[in-house]
Order: C-alpha cells, then sequence, then structure tokens
C-alpha cells in the first residue's frame, strides 16, 4: 500500500508545514468524486481555497501552493448533514413545556464525544434539536461537528422550534393539544394587534429587527438584546413560528399525531418537518399527501404482531415511504442504545438501500436533503464551488460495511483522520495487522 | 346464515353488457359500481321493515331500499345474497369515551379541550365493529365540570375526512358527582416570567358541591352572555368564553350529565334560564318530572341513557330503602320517556361493553319497547340527537351506506352481527372458518322414536355435537334456522347401484375391494341424496356370494366398511344351491376355523412370551446377584487365605525345619482349597444350571409353541367377519321354503347373522323370522298384492317385532326409497317405525349403528331436514348434510 502510506505522508507533512496558513489552499485527487449534484467524477480533483469549494472537475491545475490530499484509489462524497440530533446538547429536554425562547446553543459542548464519534463517521454538519418530551421545547440551530467553541460552530442558529404532540407524562392529548393550539391562538392575536396597531409599527418593526430570528447571518442577534423579557422573546419566537420565518420540528409519536401535526400546520401555515416516531408509518398515505420533508425514527426495520391473528409483520419504514414516494431523511439513534448499527448515519442510509432503494437516493438522504430541510443547503450538503469544503474521503465505496471513512474534512480543515485515530485503532487493536 | 354468495358476471354476461352500453346512446349516469344486498328483512332503522328486501349500495351511499319485487336492480349490480340475514343500520352510539385515554387536565372549565384530539383515527376497532357499532359520540374527559367538546366519528372508513362527522358536537357539562372533585387549587403552568409578567397565581377552584358546581357554570354562562370577542387582554378567558359563547349563539348543544334528581333538575333549569339545547346524560331519576316529561322537549333534544348492565358480570345492587325508593330500570325510563315523546340514545356502562350493545339494548325489551323501538335508540334518535341524521342513522336513499348484517332479528338472544360494513365496505366479517353449525327446526326425529319439539341439532366437523330443544352451541356457530322444518338422520338404502357410475362388470368376487372403484363423481350420486338418503351398500347382483360395500353419498364418496356385509343369494334349484353353498361355506369355515385357532394359539403364546420374559428378566437378575454373591465370597475367601498364607510364611520362619511338611500341608491346603472351589464352582454350576434349566423350561417350548400362520387366501378372507359376526350376511331370497332352507343353513348350521333381502314371502315365516331374529331388507316393492290380499311387508314385520330395513336396487332411484316407504306408512306403517327402518334400523342391521342412523351426541352428522313430519304428503326434503357438510339444499323461494 505504497500509495497509501504516501498519501498519509504527505498529508502529515503538509500539516506539519503549513498550519495555519491565511489563504489555505487545498487540493484533493480522489480516485472517485461523488458530488450528489451532478455526475460521478471519476479521477477528480476538488480544489479548495479559504476553506470554500473553488471548483470540482477533471484534469484541473492544482496550483503549486496547494497542499495535496492524494485519495486515488478512494471515494469523496460531502460530508453527511445530521438532520436532528439532541446529542450535541448537555439535557435534551425541559421540565417546562413551554419554552420556545430557548436556543440549544447555550446548551452545547462541543466537548462532548458525540462530536467525535460524529467526525469519525462523516458528519460534518448537524441540527441540535431539543428532545421529544417538550410541548414547545426550544430553537434548534445547525452547527458544524468541528470547532472548539460553539460560536465558530454554528452554520444557523435559528434552525426552528421543537413541537411535541406526545403529551407530556399525567397529561391528556386533548389538553396537550388544547394549551398548545392556546400558545398559536396568543401568537396569532399578538400578530394581528401588531399589524392592527399603525402606531406601533416602527417599535414594532424595530423589535422585530433585532429578534429577527431567522435570519441565518445575525448571529448576534439574540446576544446583543439584552433588554428585552424573556416573555417577550417567548413572544416573538411563536411569531417568527407563525410568520414562518423559522420552521417548526413536529415530533408525532403516534399516528394520530400525524393528523394533528397536519391540521396544525395548514391551520397556522407552519413550515413544518415532521418528526416521526416508528407506529407513523400507518400515516404513511397522509404523510405523502402532505408533501412535507420528514425524519424517520431511528428504528427503521421492526417487527410487528398482529393482535388478533398473532403474525408477526416486519415493517421496513424506508420500504414503505420509498414505495410511496415520499422523500426521507434519517435520524441516528443516542448512544446509549445497544444496537450498533442504528447510531451511524450511513448504516441508515444502507439498511434503506437493502430494502430497495437506490444508492444515489439513499446517499442524498444523508447530505443534500437534510441540508434543504434545514435551510443550509447553499453552504452545505453537495461538492459544489462556492459550498463550505466539508467532505468525507471513504476507503471504497459508500454504503459498504468494509469501507471507512479515511478522512473527515470541515471548512476545509481535515478534523478527522484514520490513521490518527488512537481510539479507533485501540478499539481494532487485536484484530490490526 | 353467511353466505355472501357472489354472482359475477359471466364472461359472455360482460360483453352483452359492453355491448349495450355501446349501443345505448343515454350516457350512464354514475360510474361507480352498484352493489345489491338481498336479505330476508332490512330494518332501516326509521319507520320501515323491508321483508326480503334490497338494499342498493354506490359509491358508499345507499341509493336504494325496498322490496325486492318493487325494486329494479340493475343489471350490472354485483348481488350480494344474504339469504336469511338481517340488515340493519350501522350502529350509532350517543356517548363513549374512546377518545380520552389519559387523564383530565386540571382546569374544572376547559371547553376549549376537544374530544377530537384524544382520538385515534388508526386505531383497531375491530371489536366494536363486531358488535355492530359504526358510529360513535366522542366525550372529552369525565372528571371535571366542564372538560371540553365531544365529537361524532365513524370507526373506519376510507378517509379521516369522511371519517369526522363532526368535530364540535356539543359542549360537555358534568353535574354528576364524579366531576365535583377537581383539584382544588389550580397551579397554572410555569411560563416565561418577566417583570411585568409575573407568574399566574394559583387559582382556587370550584368546590365539591352541587350548589357550587351550578353557580359556577351559571357564572360561566352569564360571563359567556356578555362577552365581546378581543375585548379583554387576558387571552385564556378571552378564548374560553368565546368557545361557550360560539355554542350559545349557534344554538350548539350542550351535553349535560346529570344522575340524581336534584341534577337533572339543576341541568333542565340552566338549560331554561340560558336558551340552551341539551342532551340530557345518564339521568336516573326522572320522577321530579312526572307527567311533564313532554314538555321538557324543546329544550332537552334527547335524553342518553346508560344501560348500567356489564354483560356477563354479576353486581350488588344497595338493598332497598323504605326511605328510598329503588332507582327504576333504565329500560323503565326508556319506556317512560319513549311515551313522553323524547328521544333516547343510550350508551354503556363501559366502553368496553359497546361490543355487547345489541345484547344490552335487547333487554330494553323489558320496558315494553318493542325491537323497532330499541333499534331506534341504537340508531336513527342518537343520529338526529348529535346532528348527524343526514349522513348515518337510517338506511335511506343518500346516507351512508352504514350496515350491519344480524343472522336474525336485531334483538334475539342468539342472533350475532355477521358483517358490519361502512361507507358500503365490508369493515368487519365474522370469519367462518371451521365453525359449527346449528340447525334448528320445529322438531327432531332422532331415528330411534324419539321426537324432540322444537329441535336443534349442533353440529361440529363430521360429528353431532348436541341434541335437544335448545342446545348449547358456540358464540360463532352458524345457524341454519328452518321454520317448520323437521330434523331426521339420513336414510339408509340397504342395496343400490350406485358407487362406480355405472353397472358393475366382470366377475366380482369375494376378494374384490369395491371400496376402492368407488367413483365419486357420479351425477347418479347427487339425485340419490336429494331424496335423503346418505348411506347406501352397493355389490354385485349375481348368484354367488359377492362382498357389499357401505359408503356414504357425500361429494366425495366415503367407504364407510368394505365389506360391510357378503351377500348370498339362495333362489331357484335349492337342490343343487343348497349343498353347493354348504360346500363353500364349510370350505370356508375351515379357513376361518384354522385361522380362529391359530389367533388363539398366538394370544397363548403371546401370554407365555410374557410370562417367560418376565421370568428371564427375573432369572437374570437372580444370576447376577448371584455372581456378585461369588466374587464377593471369592475374595473374601482369597483375602482370608492370603492371610493364612502369611501365618504360615510366618510359621514356617519359626520352624525351618518343618518348612517343607508345612507346605506340603499347606499346598495339601491349598489343593484342598482349591477342591473346597471346585466345589463351590460346581454347585454354583448346578445353581446355574438349575436356573437355566428354569429359565429353559420356559424357553425351550416358546419356538415349537409359536403357531404356524395358516395360509391365507384372499377370496375366503371376508369369511372371516362374516363368521365372527362382525358383517351380516345379505341373503337374496324370496319364498318360504327358500327363507326356511337359507336359516337352515346360515343361520342354524353355521350361525351366521342373517339378514333378508326381498323377503317376499317374509310374511309367511314370520314366526320363523321372529324366533331366529332375522332382519329383513324389504324392497324394492314394499306393498304387494297377494291372492287379493294387499300385503304390507313393513307393516306386517313391524308388528312381529322383526327388524327390517329399505333397499331400493335403484341408482337414481335411490332419491324416491322415501317416497316408496311413504306409501306403506300409507297403508298401515307408523311412520316412526318407517323412519327407524330407514335409519337407525338399517344401521343396527349393518352393526353401523355406533356411528350412524341416529341423531345423537357423538353420532356421524348426516342429517336430512323435511319441511313437515316425515312421511306427509306434503313434506320435501329442504336440506341434507353429509358428515357435516351440506349437500343438498333446496332452492328457497325467496
Amino acid at each position: 500500500m505504497m500509495n497509501l502510506r504516501l498519501a498519509s505522508l504527505a498529508i502529515m507533512l503538509g500539516l506539519l508545514t503549513t498550519p495555519f496558513s491565511s489563504a489555505q489552499q487545498l487540493a484533493i485527487k480522489a480516485g472517485r468524486v461523488i458530488p450528489i449534484v451532478g455526475d460521478v467524477i471519476e479521477d477528480g480533483i476538488i480544489l479548495i481555497r479559504d476553506g470554500k469549494i473553488v471548483e470540482v472537475g477533471k484534469d484541473l491545475a492544482i496550483p503549486i501552493e496547494a497542499k495535496v490530499i492524494d485519495a486515488a484509489g478512494k471515494t469523496v462524497l460531502p460530508g453527511f448533514v445530521d438532520v436532528h440530533n439532541p446529542s450535541g446538547m448537555s439535557q435534551a429536554n425541559e421540565r417546562n413545556q413551554n419554552v420556545p425562547f430557548l436556543s440549544v446553543i447555550d446548551s452545547i459542548d462541543p466537548s462532548r464525544t458525540y462530536f467525535e464519534e460524529s467526525r469519525r463517521n462523516g458528519v460534518t454538519t448537524v441540527a441540535v434539536v431539543p428532545g421529544n418530551s417538550t410541548m414547545i421545547g426550544g430553537q434548534a440551530a445547525v452547527i458544524k461537528t468541528a470547532g472548539r467553541y460553539v460560536d465558530d460552530m454554528i452554520l444557523k442558529r435559528h434552525a426552528g422550534i421543537k413541537i411535541s404532540l406526545s403529551p407530556s407524562s399525567g397529561a391528556s392529548r386533548m389538553s396537550h393539544l388544547a394549551s398548545l393550539r392556546k400558545e398559536f391562538e396568543k401568537a396569532q392575536r399578538a400578530i394581528k394587534a401588531a399589524d392592527d396597531a399603525p402606531k406601533d409599527k416602527a417599535g414594532d418593526a424595530a423589535s422585530k429587527d433585532t429578534n429577527k430570528p431567522a435570519d441565518a447571518t445575525s448571529a448576534t442577534a439574540s446576544t446583543t438584546t439584552p433588554t428585552t423579557t424573556s416573555a417577550d422573546q417567548q413572544l416573538s419566537a411563536m411569531k417568527a413560528l407563525l410568520r414562518g420565518e423559522m420552521s417548526a420540528f413536529v415530533y408525532c409519536a403516534n399516528a394520530m399525531d400525524v393528523m394533528q401535526a397536519l391540521s396544525l400546520t395548514k391551520q397556522y401555515k407552519l413550515k413544518t418537518t415532521l418528526v416521526l416516531g416508528q407506529e407513523c408509518y400507518r400515516a404513511a398515505d397522509q404523510i405523502a399527501a402532505s408533501k412535507l420533508p420528514i425524519i424517520l425514527s431511528d428504528t427503521l426495520v421492526f417487527w410487528k404482531t398482529d393482535p388478533r391473528t398473532g403474525d408477526d409483520e416486519k415493517i421496513v419504514l424506508p420500504k414503505i415511504y420509498h414505495d410511496k414516494k415520499v422523500p426521507v431523511t434519517f435520524l441516528v439513534s443516542e448512544s446509549s442504545r445497544p444496537t450498533l448499527g442504528s447510531r451511524y448515519l450511513w448504516y441508515q442510509a444502507a439498511t434503506a438501500v437493502k430494502y430497495g432503494v437506490s444508492v444515489d437516493e439513499a446517499l442524498r438522504a444523508i447530505t443534500l436533503r437534510p441540508a434543504e430541510i434545514l435551510g443550509v443547503d447553499k453552504f452545505v450538503g453537495s461538492i459544489e464551488p462556492g459550498k463550505d469544503a466539508d467532505l468525507v474521503i471513504l476507503s471504497g465505496d459508500p454504503l459498504k460495511l468494509k469501507t471507512w471513512v479515511e478522512t473527515t474534512i470541515v471548512g476545509g480543515k481535515i478534523v478527522y483522520e484514520r490513521e490518527k485515530d488512537t481510539k479507533l485503532r485501540g478499539l481494532l487493536a487485536p484484530k490490526a495487522e | 346464515m353467511n353466505r355472501n354468495q357472489v354472482y359475477p358476471w359471466s364472461r359472455a354476461g360482460l360483453c352483452c353488457l359492453a355491448m349495450l352500453i355501446w349501443w345505448s346512446t343515454v350516457p350512464r349516469v354514475g360510474a361507480a359500481p352498484v352493489e345489491a344486498y338481498t336479505a330476508k328483512r332490512i330494518w332501516t332503522g326509521g319507520d320501515l321493515i323491508v321483508s326480503r328486501g334490497v338494499l342498493l349500495v354506490s359509491d358508499g351511499k345507499v341509493i336504494k331500499v325496498g322490496r325486492r319485487a318493487d325494486i329494479q336492480i340493475p343489471t350490472d349490480a354485483l348481488i350480494h345474497d344474504l339469504g336469511e340475514a338481517v340488515i340493519i343500520p350501522g350502529l350509532v352510539i350517543a356517548e363513549t369515551g374512546l377518545a380520552t385515554g389519559s387523564r383530565d387536565g386540571n382546569e374544572t372549565i376547559a371547553p376549549a379541550q376537544l374530544a377530537i384530539d384524544g382520538f385515534d383515527f388508526f386505531a383497531d376497532f375491530d371489536n366494536l365493529l363486531a358488535g355492530g357499532v359504526t358510529t360513535v359520540q366522542i366525550s372529552p374527559g369525565s372528571n371535571r365540570l366542564v372538560p371540553g367538546q365531544g365529537a361524532v366519528v365513524k370507526l373506519m372508513g376510507n378517509s379521516i375526512d369522511q371519517r369526522t362527522l363532526a368535530r364540535s358536537e356539543s359542549l360537555r357539562v358534568l353535574l354528576s358527582s364524579s366531576s365535583r372533585n377537581p383539584p382544588t387549587i389550580f397551579r397554572p403552568p410555569v411560563g416565561a416570567v418577566s417583570v411585568d409578567r409575573p407568574l399566574d397565581p394559583t387559582r382556587p377552584q370550584l368546590g365539591r358541591s352541587l350548589a357550587s358546581a351550578v353557580a359556577g357554570l351559571r357564572a360561566m354562562f352569564r360571563a359567556a352572555e356578555q362577552h365581546v370577542p378581543g375585548a379583554t387582554e387576558d387571552v385564556d378567558a378571552d378564548l374560553l368564553l368565546g368557545t361557550i359563547a360560539d355554542y350559545r349563539e349557534n344554538e350548539g348543544t350542550v351535553r349535560i350529565t346529570a344522575s340524581q334528581g336534584a341534577e337533572v333538575r339543576a341541568a333542565v333549569a340552566l338549560a331554561k334560564e340560558f336558551g340552551l339545547r341539551i342532551l340530557l346524560v345518564d339521568p336516573v331519576d326522572l320522577n321530579s318530572f312526572g307527567s311533564r316529561l313532554a314538555a321538557l322537549s324543546p329544550t332537552v333534544r334527547g335524553v342518553i341513557l346508560n344501560t348500567t348492565i356489564r354483560p356477563g358480570r354479576i353486581d350488588s345492587p344497595a338493598v332497598p330503602d323504605k326511605q328510598q325508593p329503588a332507582a327504576p330500570l333504565p329500560w323503565e325510563n326508556a319506556r317512560k320517556l319513549v311515551d313522553a315523546g323524547m328521544k333516547v340514545g343510550l350508551r354503556a356502562a363501559s366502553d368496553s361493553d359497546l361490543k355487547e350493545i345489541l345484547f344490552l339494548a335487547g333487554l330494553f325489551q323489558q320496558g315494553g319497547l318493542s325491537q323497532h323501538e330499541v333499534l331506534r335508540m341504537l340508531t336513527q334518535w342518537p343520529a338526529e340527537m348529535l346532528g348527524v341524521e343526514d349522513r348515518v342513522g337510517t338506511l335511506e336513499e343518500g346516507k351512508d351506506a352504514d350496515f350491519v348484517i344480524l343472522s336474525g332479528q336485531p334483538f334475539h338472544t342468539r342472533t350475532q352481527v355477521l358483517a358490519t360494513y361502512i361507507g358500503g365496505r365490508r369493515r368487519f366479517d365474522r370469519t367462518t372458518s371451521e365453525k359449527a353449525t346449528l340447525v334448528r327446526g320445529a322438531a327432531v326425529y332422532d331415528g330411534t322414536g324419539h321426537v324432540i319439539d322444537g329441535g336443534s341439532v349442533l353440529v361440529h366437523g363430521k360429528l353431532i355435537r348436541g341434541v335437544g330443544s335448545d342446545v348449547s352451541a358456540p358464540l360463532d356457530a352458524e345457524v341454519r334456522h328452518f321454520a317448520d322444518g323437521v330434523i331426521v338422520p339420513g336414510f339408509i338404502d340397504l342395496h343400490t347401484g350406485l358407487g362406480i357410475g355405472g353397472p358393475l362388470s366382470g366377475t366380482i368376487s369375494l376378494q374384490t375391494k369395491l371400496g376402492e372403484q368407488l367413483y365419486s363423481g357420479d351425477p347418479a350420486v347427487a339425485v340419490a341424496r336429494q331424496g335423503g338418503v346418505t348411506t347406501v351398500l352397493f355389490g354385485s347382483t349375481s348368484s354367488s356370494p359377492t362382498p357389499l360395500v357401505a359408503f356414504k353419498l357425500g361429494e366425495t364418496l366415503r367407504v364407510l366398511k368394505d365389506p360391510a356385509a357378503l351377500r348370498f343369494k339362495i333362489e331357484g334349484n335349492l337342490t343343487s344351491i343348497i349343498p353347493a353353498l354348504k360346500r363353500s361355506l364349510t370350505q370356508a369355515k375351515a379357513y376361518v376355523d384354522s385361522w380362529t385357532r391359530y389367533e388363539e394359539q398366538h394370544k397363548a403364546y403371546q401370554k407365555q412370551m410374557k410370562e417367560y420374559e418376565a421370568a428371564l428378566a427375573k432369572y437374570n437378575a437372580a444370576k447376577k446377584a448371584a455372581e456378585a454373591k461369588a466374587a464377593a465370597e471369592a475374595a473374601k475367601k482369597e483375602k482370608a487365605e492370603k492371610e493364612k498364607a502369611e501365618k504360615d510364611k510366618k510359621t514356617t520362619s519359626k520352624d525351618g525345619e518343618k518348612t517343607d511338611d508345612a507346605k506340603k500341608a499347606s499346598a495339601a491346603a491349598g489343593s484342598e482349597d482349591e477342591k473346597a472351589k471346585d466345589e463351590k464352582t460346581e454347585e454354583k454350576k448346578a445353581e446355574e444350571k438349575k436356573a437355566t434349566t428354569a429359565a429353559g423350561e420356559l424357553k425351550e417350548p416358546v419356538k415349537p409353541k409359536e403357531p404356524t400362520k395358516p395360509k391365507s387366501s384372499a377370496s375366503l378372507e371376508p369369511y372371516r367377519a362374516l363368521f365372527a359376526g362382525e358383517i351380516p350376511a345379505l341373503v337374496e331370497a324370496n319364498q318360504a321354503n327358500e327363507l326356511r332352507e337359507a336359516i337352515k343353513l346360515l343361520r342354524d348350521e353355521f350361525k351366521l347373522r342373517v339378514i333378508f333381502t326381498g323377503a317376499d314371502d317374509a310374511m309367511r315365516v314370520a314366526d320363523l323370522l321372529a324366533e331366529k331374529e332375522v332382519g329383513v331388507a324389504v324392497g324394492p316393492t314394499l306393498v304387494r298384492t297377494v291372492d287379493r290380499e294387499l300385503v304390507n311387508l313393513p307393516q306386517l314385520l313391524s308388528n312381529r317385532q322383526i327388524p327390517f330395513a329399505f333397499r331400493s336396487q335403484a341408482t337414481t332411484g335411490v332419491k324416491s326409497l322415501p317416497l316408496a316407504v311413504s306409501y306403506s306408512v300409507r297403508k298401515g306403517l307408523a311412520a316412526n317405525d318407517a323412519l327407524t327402518g330407514l335409519s337407525f334400523g338399517a344401521a343396527r342391521l349393518l352393526s353401523l349403528e355406533q356411528q350412524l342412523g341416529s341423531i345423537a351426541v357423538g353420532k356421524d352428522a348426516d342429517l336430512v331436514v323435511l319441511s313437515g313430519p316425515p312421511f306427509e304428503l306434503s313434506s320435501r326434503v329442504l336440506a341434507v348434510m353429509i358428515d357435516g357438510q351440506w349437500v343438498y339444499e333446496k332452492e328457497q323461494d325467496r
């Protein structure tokens, strides 16, 4: 494996010699580039400058000052995008059932092993979304998986509000939904009042400006407005939701919740992404008709026993939705789950492929589609000039069990290399050559 | 009856139809296919009960309902013939708790809560559909004063929109004691706080008395009266009052649960005060209204009664108190209310009982309510109360095709729901696999002479599992009811030409296995069983001895016994026939005896073998024990000798001179020892010998005593059963001397069981027949005129107590055997005796009476249903069952 050694040598040298150059240039000579958008490029070259992809193609002239990563015989993909994961937070759920003003960013700890694990598995972007047990559970944020401080990692600060239709313990569905509706009603009245009162328009506009949450560029918005109270923030968050400035992640535990999610979406014109529990497949027809983006449960394949006949039926979620032509995205299970496979995004995609989804479709479901759902497809999700240089170099074909993530690049920086992964080596030590 | 026979169009029919459409200039209206359901009765839920009705359904809606005679079924309609079944509208339940699932909220007044939010449209309501329920009202919680708004939904349907009949059906108010225990302090949820918006203060909620509940409601309604939308800053209060104001303005229904007299009065008073239109739920004490119940009707839209009874449970009500009169039964209230012109709906005490609502509602007949009125309480009235009468509640043109197929009249005890349809589609179907059949008729003639009036027969699998005037039966048993039908055992014909689909050809010897030649596709068999004959004998009519096979006339002919009898013919020149027969019988007897002997010997041999084996085992054990003992003794001796030798050695060393002597002595002693040993071993051997000889005594005679098998002869083999008395000899003989000679030879000399067939002159030797217990299979001519005198042979035999049966010797004519017998009945034979001769008597002659011939538990389910008493001239065969399967059913003229 002369090539590999040379390559690694080159990488190491590269790292040693030019650690933090201001105009960093990187060139990846890939055996194969799967850009997701556009055709697969065999023996392609990706040119990167200042953390952005400059050019992708065959036989490109590599600038002399660029550091070259030789990925001959390997496959380069855009970094994977995890569309919904509370693991970056120290605590997923709130006790208070109504906290749309909270932001997950205050809770993200970049040193969590979750991020390291993400990089190891090629995930470069993740939407950190609050858990499923809070009625209106705070604002999600899209961040990169590499960085020392949260502020360096943020891609989109106000990525949506998490809403759970599953009543918290002790409450009934009816009162849960009644209070949810009441909150929407309050926000709607507030919007109406603001629209009806021309006097306050300037002031309202001003406050709107300072609070404009959906703008990805206003990264400092909430930190620099200390005068507003949390009650105002709560209302403004809800207003942003109803005005469509912020999207909603609506968690549906059961099929019946899907119906509620759809009617709420219709009634309040929400920009909804459905976060589906495994039982929701029974509402697959309605989901398909709604054309809303969906996130599948982490358990993709399970058995159900018919209560009357006692027959076991194998439920394959990706197949059900694929048959109904519903584009899907995947959830990974939290690390405490005993099943190993579903902890990895690529494994979820591979499961879908096993049950008949095409490889292209499966790869899209872990790259570009989640980026689109999260509204960050301008920056990540595919290998195109102008996008962030978030790349994964795989040892072989994607979605194959024997394929390893060799290198992960976030923003043009190498953030993971298998050769230097001492933990992985430790894990595999008994079998190492 | 659950036969959903679908007669799809044949290909040719479809072609014709296509051509018709092609030619027709008028475009067809409504492309949706029409389905027609024809049933014995259709209860429309309104005023109508249609006999022999047809229900036309298209695109999920009822397009027509009426008498079959009055309605033109479209030619392209798919016809479902439901036979004896009854169609009723899908049941509508005026109140259920199917939406709530978990707890109530904390607020005692929460009108914004919607029951529909708590209803799982994806849940499985099969058990309710199995009870005929199709539409339900769903209520919010039941433990708060104003828990929210109810809704009306269907339990199944094509889409959730179609299933939702009303999102906000009524505002629920509970005045009964269950609601008067709210959390005393309401703690508002903690929200985001700021200086100008502090935490909401905790609020005391209403108290526990009825007065405080009513006061609270009054305050609420009054506040709602004065409510101006959006006037208040308090969004919560605005929403709450807005909801109630909406109900008042839109004349929405308020559903008030009130049981006791005071609660009911309070509910009505509130309604009058605020001009509400209410549904009264669960009232028990209506006495205070007395005769003024009718005056309530503009205010009270309807009353929903709790059936209170739990099916299959036993409750202990309170002991009657003189001061507190016992609460009226729900049907007493129902009677009163219906008399007062009020609409009444029903709800079950528990949602788990909803599946039995037909049973619970049927109990209301005890209050003197007609089936019609009870059905209305489950269909039309609740639909009107819930404001969904435009969609459900009755089977009328334009309404949803929600209907239930019942096995009989709606509120009969045993009536079962066979299928439930919603929106014209079958959503529930009682599965028909491997279930029992309950055949009911006016009487059962069991074949042995007993008659059970109002008889029923339960058939499960191939056997009869119950007989009686009322029979225990599994719930899902298919019930076949023949109103005036008489159930008799399947008839037995003792000699027919049926079996191989044509005449027998070639020589039929005794070794021929006719059972292997039976052919099930014979159309003559189908004709034969139309007469009610279920079991027949078949064989050659040649003069030499031949076997007869007994089999059943099911769809596939089932062999019962092969051979079931041997047939002899003693007719003609007796001087040659009798000796020839005697010869062959003697030969046969010798053969049979050799086998009998062998079998006896073999039996003895087997017994001895057993004894020998036991003895051998005993002996072996003893031998082993003895050997072990001997070995132990030898070891002991050896040890002793060794010790002795050592001792000797010591002595020799002491006394060196005497060494040699001592050695010699010891050698001698040794030899003596050896001798002793030898003796011992000899003894042992002897013992062994003894044992072996003892064993040998058993062992030696085994091989000589193993009896030699006689030579087997297939042609003589049937005689073994004959001589053993397992099968009878069917002897064709007609003249008196033939009969006598036959008895002499077969009955007296060879001790055979004899049944005469034909036996025209049997009356002349009746004494002999009676004495010798010889049976007679009469036929094919039963009544003859001999010497200008009418001879009804069956009657004569019957009066002499001679067992008799019948035979037809026919093929398709087997069908007419019962008809021939009825002529004999006309000429004096008792109908019961005739029936016995056709069934149990015949079975007994064939030694098959343990298996068939009578209607009794454990017997084969061979039944014939007649339209009237057997052998009446007007009686027809309605249906024939063989081995639990209906093989013939007369087309009902529906």
